[in-house]
């Protein structure tokens, strides 16, 4: 028999040589010192090879985790959506009624768009004289810790990273939003194109129409109720957030 | 008023299927990882895909469909995705750069040296494989057969075998000279 390929003999060391060879290789080898030898040289090679290759270095996996999980949700907040429109329609169909329901038929647009049955806005008594007064006189808001947790509990999520949300009104409290649960939900940051900066930069453009008499402050807080994105689209005439928003600072995001 | 004391971010899957890809993912994400990154893809390449397999894989079985090898489904779906993006994205930089920058864990500074050079030369001849050889021998390494090779690949069995046994060759005749 004349001497072993390197196919020969890897498919004899990784076990994935056909059974009808496996005899003659290995009385081959038996005999065969060269070969023998070219086989452990084979193996050796390996070895180094995997040695090296599992030392490679992999990042941590929290981040990206969080990422595939927060997706993943997304993707089953959705489908609960579908459900929830077909039940509804097939019952408007039923009982023979105009189906008017506040439920969006479009999908959210952010990672964490506000819930509308979570998050519906809620309001406090407060004059436009209130909402106009100098700034400096609102006061930095801190939301008790308490209300904090239980909206993030709503929104299932249970161990909130440091920095990544803004516990955010959907009517802010400048313009006449209460820190009741029901007007506040956990937007991130920065991800995402429709982010807590952007909805920044709207509330403050609200404000300034409120205060310069363009704009009555039930319409403002309606707006952003309903459908900040959209409103956001129609006050600043524009399908997508401009750049100068997409950097736009206001308020802290939650630590 | 309580400060909310900062934890380790954990969100909560809303459902089963959920709960069931991530822990796909914890046990496949650091070979995902490494395999990808003997294709040539940057770190942040390589997650950008493995995001995306295990979003497709999330549909592919909230549609019912075959369960059956999902460690090779992924790594099939992670090589096709892998591929795709490089003819999108030319000339971005290689990962297998990394492949060299491991020290050896021997304290010995003599020994040390010696098994950094040697390490940089093998990474060197690792580097300068086709890719194909490449990724049968990091898809070896990960412990798969040859059938599941070929499958991920969509390659021949005969061609793994010549695949495999060419590129250990070559690192085989570096190792014999060092």
């Amino acid at each position: 028999m004349s001497h072993l390929s390197d196919r020969d003999l890897l498919l004899y060391l990784d076990g994935e040589c056909p059974a009808a060879r496996v005899e003659a290789i290995a009385d081959h080898l038996h005999q065969c010192d060269g070969c023998r030898f070219r086989k452990d040289e084979l193996s050796s090679a390996a070895r180094e090879f995997e040695k090296q290759y599992e030392a490679l270095d992999v990042p941590p996996i929290q981040e990206p985790r969080t990422s595939l999980l927060a997706e993943l949700n997304k993707i089953e907040s959705r489908f609960g959506w579908r459900e929830r429109m077909l039940v509804a329609t097939a019952a408007a169909v039923l009982i023979g009624l105009t189906l008017r329901t506040s439920w969006p038929v479009r999908l959210p647009e952010t990672d964490f768009a506000p819930v509308p049955s979570l998050t519906p806005g809620a309001t406090r008594a407060i004059s436009r004289a209130e909402v106009c007064a100098d700034e400096s006189e609102h006061g930095e808001l801190r939301m008790a810790s308490k209300v904090a947790s239980q909206v993030f509990h709503n929104y299932g999520i249970d161990s909130p990273a440091p920095r990544s949300y803004e516990i955010d009104y959907l009517i802010p409290a400048d313009l006449g939003g209460s820190d009741d649960p029901r007007n506040l939900w956990p937007q991130p940051y920065a991800r995402g194109v429709w982010n807590a900066r952007v909805k920044d930069a709207l509330e403050d453009r609200l404000r300034a129409l409120v205060c310069s008499g363009k704009l009555d402050l039930a319409t403002a807080q309606r707006d952003l109720a309903r459908d900040w994105i959209g409103a956001y689209k129609r006050y600043f005439r524009t399908d997508k957030p401009l750049l100068d928003h997409v950097a736009f600072y206001k308020d802290r995001p939650w630590e | 008023m309580n400060e909310i004391v900062a934890k380790p971010f954990e969100l909560r899957a809303k459902s089963d299927l959920a709960v069931e890809v991530t822990q796909l993912f914890e046990l496949f994400r650091s070979p995902l990882f490494r395999y990808l990154s003997t294709l040539g893809l940057t770190a942040h390449d390589a997650e950008e895909i493995i995001q995306e397999v295990f979003l497709a894989l999330f549909r592919h079985l909230k549609e019912g469909k075959p369960r059956d090898n999902l460690r090779g489904w992924v790594f099939r779906c992670g090589h096709n995705l892998a591929l795709k993006l490089r003819t999108r994205v030319q000339g971005r930089t290689s990962g297998l750069s990394d492949f060299e920058s491991h020290a050896d864990p021997d304290p010995n500074p003599e020994q040390l040296a010696v098994a950094r050079q040697q390490h940089a030369r093998l990474a060197a001849v690792y580097r300068s494989l086709p890719e194909r050889e490449r990724a049968c021998l990091a898809l070896r390494a990960e412990g798969f057969r040859y059938r599941e090779i070929a499958d991920i690949q969509g390659m021949s069995l005969g061609a793994v075998a010549g695949a495999l046994s060419r590129a250990l060759g070559k690192l085989a005749r570096v190792e014999a000279l060092l």
